[in-house]
């Protein structure tokens, strides 16, 4: 009987569906193909923009169609009027929304809107905004998104505030969320700002950040976006620009600054009795960004210096700073090695707010002993707070970190070689200065280093180039006994470099020493315990690559 | 009315009542193809599980108290219908035998003064005038007393001010008759699980499209002699104030493990023969968290064994985050709203709908039912399926059921005010003066369970005494029963009507509250009872049926004490394998895209209903 | 024998702007053709001796005004009206309703008004009305005379049409009157937004399905 409803068959169904995707296929087949010879023709019209259409409205990922139109209104607006090209961008805008619709996060259709928006000659951010409100509220992970909105607030500009409040409600909804912690990142300084400049943000409001993030990482310890803000949060800031090592003498002037600079922006220079001398800056480590510049005087230093010396350098600002040289009794020299500040001052609110997020951590840690996020909190937490007091309970969480957490097993180590390196350059400011057994796996801070004479790293895990020894302008005698040193290539150039000894590496063959050569004044080494030293004529060999060599391995060559 | 006569007096199965199970029943033997008829004498659908507005519930109040005026077949079954050899007539009951201590009573005044009225007409006419004219598309009512408060009388729409807050809240039993259509009073709440089994089956089945839901929006609990949010979503338990951090890890820890199905077995060693409590007392829980699992999130009381409590707490997390921030779900229009989508599907699919069209009687030959006697017509079917509440006595066990103790009241604002409209469910634990614990569930105007401006209130327990020595300390916790006299509405005098106003949300949103349920700690006034119902009702869902019933006469309870409607749809699914062993229990309803009408050929179009344009735009250019 | 009418409009993949989403119920006597009408909209066909309407639970169909493309979710009675037993539920929260008569049966009038006013009681105040006298093809047998049933839609702020299911006269026409009055703001946009309830759906509450005003 006719008209009696019947209910297809999940047979029919499939086929239906097959049949349909055949079509589909053959439709697209064709379409694309049509495009890929007009382009190839040249030729940018209307027909291009609707078959690609088409197509973006199956498949919106295709980035060659997105600049096919591109090129193709690019080339339209040059004959039509403003309100043509208002009107094409308009109906542009339209498909990469049915295209996001489909698929909200197409990197194609966003890349497009955002060129869409900026080519358009009204165009509505606020429109925009809503959309991304819209979008963000399906979907509140949408990184695609959040970078749009980013860019839609900054051509809208929308009050950092009001964003800010959209990332709170964001949060509370669900706080596993990079990009809504990373956008907070960056508003937060705009809208409370440090008048300190000490930390990322006013300390109130600092204060709360970091409440937030408590409660997410004890609602969640194994969620990383909430321990990554706070790292940001907790984060040093960047250490002012200083001079923290300088010396002048005949043989040779430097100067050592807290950060990495260029020669104009740093504006260096060396005062006798106030006027400075004549003369060329250059890095020690060929680099035109460094943290070791060495002078190079027009005429002779002369000898004995006057009682007043001092460098000069640019700060942030722009202002001349002036830092005092202690000249030595006889005049023969001047230097400056004061001890070294690591970490900013802690005012008392914001120090007992951190010992409240450390004493948190412990209790974290009482439930959740193995949480490492927790673990690498406590570190910071502790550097922040008062080094001195942890110095113990760092090395050993850290250790702890080093067992639980293979795969960032290097991270931790690295992290722990620098803030043991930064306990014992506190301790040791002499000429001389022993590293031995700390389990060091890079060397930091070697700018610090540059005044030292002696230094001796026995007994470490040093395994990578160490370019940085070029900061070590004034060494004479250097010792990386028992490392793990497979190769030399990226040594840094040490000028006055004169004893060097490696026992007990791993180089294994002469090839490997022959970057020793950027050290001119070499005339010991000492490479025994390591494979090379059984080379067959070794001495002849290795007098070969380094001319310059007195002695090796303790017996003159 | 169509006449009796046009029933058709044989089909496979006959349906009476429409209470929840018997329609999920109906339905499911309709979708497999069997002839079901299906007939209440009610005039309403819903039996003991219905929602009323306000003058229908008056009327079955009316009727529960006076059963003999109760609908009653008009005909007289032996007149017209003939008793053949070897049959016999079992007469049915009347539904309303279920319920007792039936007690309704408005709190406030029958109307106000005239004095009143003028006061406020003067009082609020400025702000009026302006909302009048933005609303002058709106149908004028006829005028009364109250011309300010009736304009809105038919309205829906959720944006416009209600009657009570342009009178900043001085309702009258008149305002509220005025609007009786605008509330939806359920007899039998129940919250649906986002994950239990009613949910499920709406969906698999393709039923859940007739209906629409809201979430939940939070669960409360009563502590230390106030309300408390608990924070049951991941999202709450971060943004609360009312927890430590440590006491955060506690519950989260807490409630991962009770999910963590890979070591259930060696986290809850050694208690399996101890209570929830003794477990959780075990984790060092504090007292606050330690309520929060055990009464809000596990619903149990101090003897809760320990895997019934993990077993509950599981069944509550395993909901969380599929709808919404709870894990329960609660029917547009209310539950109610349920057995009437079951039996649509049921008429989809060529099933028989006839209300006011009460049983008479089963007829029984050879231990067998035949069929149904109803309005002087024999109907026969191969089943018949009838609600536990009009069984014959002599079918049930004889064991007296216990009961349910419920309250129903309708107030003037939300128990605790909010931002946003609230949708709350309260497990109210048990107390020294109450052993059991009672389900709380408030819902607002946006469900359409009430009029703009007001909110009810459910309550439900096991009956111990009447329904309302049960429930009435628990209601005088949570709201004001005092009677409202007329001279309270002076105006001159505002400090009740500005405390009942509405306008609470406000003063307790605090700075940077982000929805997550923490309200200022400040002193709440009680929102005021405008009207109040008591009543208990029979559970007989742990009932079970003599041997002296047909095999092919299924019994269906009513309404149960638990929450959900898992009980239900059990049953159901039960007695629908006794009837059919080989039939599939409502298998998915087809959408409308499946359907082919015979003698038509299928055109092929897809999903977004696009036909192919496409193709000719495309092969144009290159021909 | 099936008569294939030509389908109604056809969305265009082309359109642009906002896709509204509305619930239209048919509602009248029994055998006064609302099926019919709803198959001749949906699918263009017409069955003269169509079978009740066993297993269509809704169906749908998009038209297409200017701006907006409208999508109908057309719930038909199921035969639940047979004994007046139509359940609230099928009306709640319909935005358009259409009232079938049949022009040739003065009582399936009289019905339909007693649906007017079940509807304005009961529905949605916002709710577009439309009545429809049906099988105009048989005018020859009319009892209800055309001018009254206008006054009394124009009495009642109803649309009026007399259609014909079987030669479409109308058909089109009177879903189209309806699309058209429709408010197409994103309050009136049907199931889904916020104040309205929402569907369970098989996609785990991703909320994606919701909000189908997508402007």
């Amino acid at each position: 009987m006719h008209g009696r409803l019947k209910v297809k068959t999940t047979k029919e169904q499939e086929e239906e569906r097959r049949v349909k995707r055949a079509q589909k296929v053959k439709q697209y087949r064709l379409a694309y193909g049509r495009i890929v010879e007009k382009r190839q023709a040249g030729e940018r019209d209307e027909e291009g923009l609707q078959i690609s259409q088409q197509i973006l409205e199956m498949i919106p990922d295709i980035h060659s169609l997105w600049n096919y139109r591109r090129e193709i209104i690019e080339h339209l607006k040059e004959s039509g009027s403003e309100d043509d090209l208002q009107r094409r961008l308009e109906s542009e805008r339209h498909l990469t929304e049915t295209c996001l619709r489909a698929n909200p996060k197409s990197y194609g259709a966003w890349h497009h809107r955002t060129w869409v928006m900026d080519s358009m000659p009204s165009p509505d951010w606020q429109r925009e905004v809503a959309l991304c409100t819209k979008f963000l509220n399906l979907d509140e992970r949408n990184f695609h998104c959040w970078d749009y909105r980013r860019f839609v607030a900054a051509r809208a500009a929308l009050a950092p505030q009001q964003e800010l409040s959209f990332t709170d409600d964001k949060i509370a909804v669900n706080f596993s969320n990079y990009s809504c912690w990373h956008y907070r990142s960056k508003l937060l300084p705009l809208v409370y700002p440090d008048p300190a400049g000490v930390r990322p943000v006013r300390e109130d409001q600092h204060r709360h950040e970091l409440e937030l993030v408590q409660n997410a990482a004890f609602t969640d310890p194994n969620d990383q976006s909430a321990w990554f803000y706070q790292r940001w949060l907790l984060g040093r800031s960047q250490p002012a620009q200083a001079v923290t090592r300088a010396l002048v003498s005949p043989g040779l002037c430097l100067v050592a600054t807290a950060r990495p600079a260029k020669a104009r922006g740093l504006g260096l220079q060396l005062l006798l009795d106030s006027r400075p001398l004549d003369g060329r800056w250059r890095s020690a480590d060929g680099q035109r960004c460094s943290s070791v510049w060495v002078f190079e005087p027009a005429s002779p230093i002369p000898s004995p210096l006057p009682g007043d010396v001092a460098a000069r350098f640019l700060d942030a600002s722009g202002a001349e700073v002036d830092v005092a040289l202690d000249v030595v009794a006889d005049g023969s020299s001047a230097a400056l090695n004061s001890v070294p500040a690591f970490g900013a001052p802690l005012s008392p609110a914001l120090a007992s707010v951190m010992m409240e997020e450390l004493d948190a951590c412990r209790q974290l840690l009482e439930f959740d002993p193995d949480s490492k996020w927790t673990l690498l909190t406590s570190v910071l937490l502790m550097q922040t707070i008062e080094r001195q007091q942890f110095e113990a309970e760092t090395v050993l969480t850290l250790d702890t970190l080093v067992e639980l957490d293979y795969q960032r097993a290097n991270y931790y180590k690295d992290l722990r070689s620098r803030l043991v390196l930064e306990y014992a350059l506190e301790r040791q400011r002499g000429d001389a200065v022993d590293l031995t057994r700390l389990s060091l796996t890079a060397l930091y801070h070697a700018p610090l280093l540059a005044l030292v004479k002696t230094l001796v790293l026995d007994d470490n895990h040093l395994r990578r180039p160490l370019p940085q020894l070029a900061a070590l302008q004034c060494c004479e005698t250097l010792s990386m006994d028992r490392n793990e040193l497979v190769s030399l290539s990226g040594w840094g150039a040490m000028p006055n470099l004169r004893r060097l000894s490696l026992r007990g590496n791993a180089l294994a063959s002469v090839d490997s020493l022959a970057p020793l050569a950027c050290c001119p004044r070499l005339r010991e080494l000492d490479v025994r315990n390591n494979p090379v030293a059984s080379v067959e004529a070794l001495r002849s060999a290795v007098k070969a690559v380094l001319p310059g060599l007195g002695v090796l391995n303790g017996e003159p060559l | 009315m169509a006449s009796a006569n046009d029933l058709p007096s044989t089909c496979d199965v006959i349906v009476v009542g429409t209470g929840m199970t018997e329609s999920i029943l109906a339905a499911a033997a309709s979708r497999v193809g069997k002839q079901v008829l299906h007939i209440d004498g009610n005039d309403y659908y819903g039996g003991l599980w219905a929602s009323f507005n306000l003058d229908n519930l008056n009327k079955w109040v009316k009727d529960c108290e006076n059963p003999e005026n109760f609908a009653s077949d008009p005909d007289d079954p032996n007149s017209d219908v003939k008793i053949n050899n070897g049959e016999e007539f079992v007469f049915l009951q009347n539904q309303t035998s279920h319920i007792s201590n039936i007690e309704v009573k408005w709190h406030i005044p029958k109307k106000l003064t005239e004095t009143q009225v003028e006061q406020w007409s003067r009082k609020s006419q400025t702000s009026q005038e302006e909302k009048e004219s933005s609303e002058s598309d709106e149908s004028k009512s006829p005028t009364e007393e109250h011309t300010l408060s009736r304009k809105h009388t038919n309205s829906e729409s959720e944006k416009m001010p209600s009657v009570g807050f342009t009178r900043n809240g001085n309702w009258t039993q008149e305002d509220l008759m005025r609007d009786y259509r605008r509330f939806n009073i359920d007899l039998a709440p129940k919250l649906l699980f986002a994950r239990g089994s009613l949910v499920e089956l709406l969906i698999s089945s393709n039923i859940a499209r007739y209906t629409e839901f809201h979430a939940v929006t939070r669960v409360l609990t009563w502590l230390d002699g106030e309300l408390n949010a608990v924070p049951c979503s991941r999202a709450d338990v971060f943004a609360t104030r009312h927890v430590s951090v440590v006491e955060k890890r506690m519950l989260m820890k807490l409630l991962t493990g009770c999910m963590d199905s890979d070591n259930l077995v060696q986290e809850f060693q050694g208690f399996e023969s101890k209570t929830f409590l003794e477990y959780l007392k075990s984790k060092r829980l504090t007292a606050h968290l330690l309520h929060y699992v055990l009464y809000a999130i596990a619903m149990g009381t101090d003897t809760t064994p320990c895997m019934e409590g993990v077993e509950r707490t599981q069944r509550f997390l395993n909901s969380l985050g599929r709808y919404g921030n709870t894990p329960f779900l609660w029917p547009m229009y209310g539950t109610g709203e349920l057995p009437q989508a079951f039996c649509r599907l049921c008429a989809v699919f060529g099933g028989t709908y006839c209300l006011q069209h009460p049983a008479k009687a089963l007829v029984v030959a050879n231990e067998r039912c035949v069929g149904v006697v109803s309005c002087g017509q024999r109907l026969m079917a191969e089943h018949v399926v009838m609600g536990i509440a009009q069984a014959p006595t002599q079918y049930l066990d004889g064991q007296q059921p216990s009961g349910i103790s419920r309250g129903v009241f309708i107030t003037n604002k939300s128990i605790m005010p909010s931002e946003k409209e609230p949708l709350t469910f309260l497990q109210f634990p048990p107390g020294p003066s109450h052993p059991n614990p009672v389900t709380v569930i408030e819902v607002g105007p946006s469900t359409h369970a009430c009029p703009q401006g007001l909110f009810m209130v459910h309550m439900t327990c096991k009956q111990s005494k009447s329904a309302k020595e049960d429930l009435q300390e628990i209601a005088s916790f949570l709201l004001t029963q005092e009677d409202v006299s007329p001279s309270d509405y002076d105006i001159s005098t505002d400090n009740r009507s500005t405390q009942t106003s509405g306008q609470d949300p406000h003063h307790h949103h605090s700075e940077g509250a982000s929805g997550s349920g923490d309200e200022a700690a400040t002193v709440r006034t009680k929102p005021q009872v405008l009207w109040s119902m008591y009543f208990n009702c029979l559970e007989t869902s742990k009932n079970s049926y003599s041997p002296n019933a047909p095999e092919n006469v299924h019994l269906c309870s009513g309404p149960d004490l638990e929450l959900d409607f898992e009980f239900s749809v059990q049953q159901a699914e039960r007695l629908f394998k006794k009837m059919y062993p080989d039939l599939e229990f409502l298998p998915r309803a087809p959408d409308p895209e499946e359907i082919v009408i015979e003698g038509d050929t299928p055109e092929v179009v897809d999903e977004d209903g696009n036909s192919f344009e496409f193709d000719e735009e495309v092969q144009q250019p290159s021909s | 024998m099936a008569n294939r009418g030509g389908p109604a409009q056809r969305p265009n993949p082309q359109t642009q702007g906002k896709i509204c989403q509305f619930k239209l119920v048919l509602l009248g006597e029994s055998a006064v053709g609302k099926s019919s009408l709803v198959l001749r909209f949906v699918k263009g066909q017409f069955h003269e001796y169509q079978e009740s309407t066993i297993g269509a639970a809704f169906l749908t169909q998009t038209v297409c005004l200017e701006d907006t493309t409208v999508k109908f979710e057309i719930w038909d009675t199921a035969g639940q009206e047979r004994y007046h037993s139509l359940a609230p539920m099928y009306y709640r929260g319909a935005q358009a309703a259409i009232i079938v008569y049949d022009i040739t049966n003065m009582d399936s009038f009289g019905r339909a008004k007693v649906w007017v006013k079940e509807l304005q009681r009961q529905a949605s105040p916002n709710i577009v009305i439309a009545l429809a006298g049906n099988k105009a093809d048989l005018a020859n047998s009319r009892a209800v005379e055309c001018e009254e049933a206008q006054t009394y839609a124009d009495e009642n702020g109803l649309l009026f049409m007399e259609t014909s299911a079987k030669t479409a006269k109308n058909v089109n026409e009177i879903f189209l009157a309806i699309a058209k009055k429709l408010p197409k703001n994103e309050q009136a946009s049907g199931a889904g937004s916020t104040n309205q309830g929402r569907r369970l759906q098989e996609l785990d509450g991703s909320p994606k399905a919701a909000g189908n005003c997508c402007k």
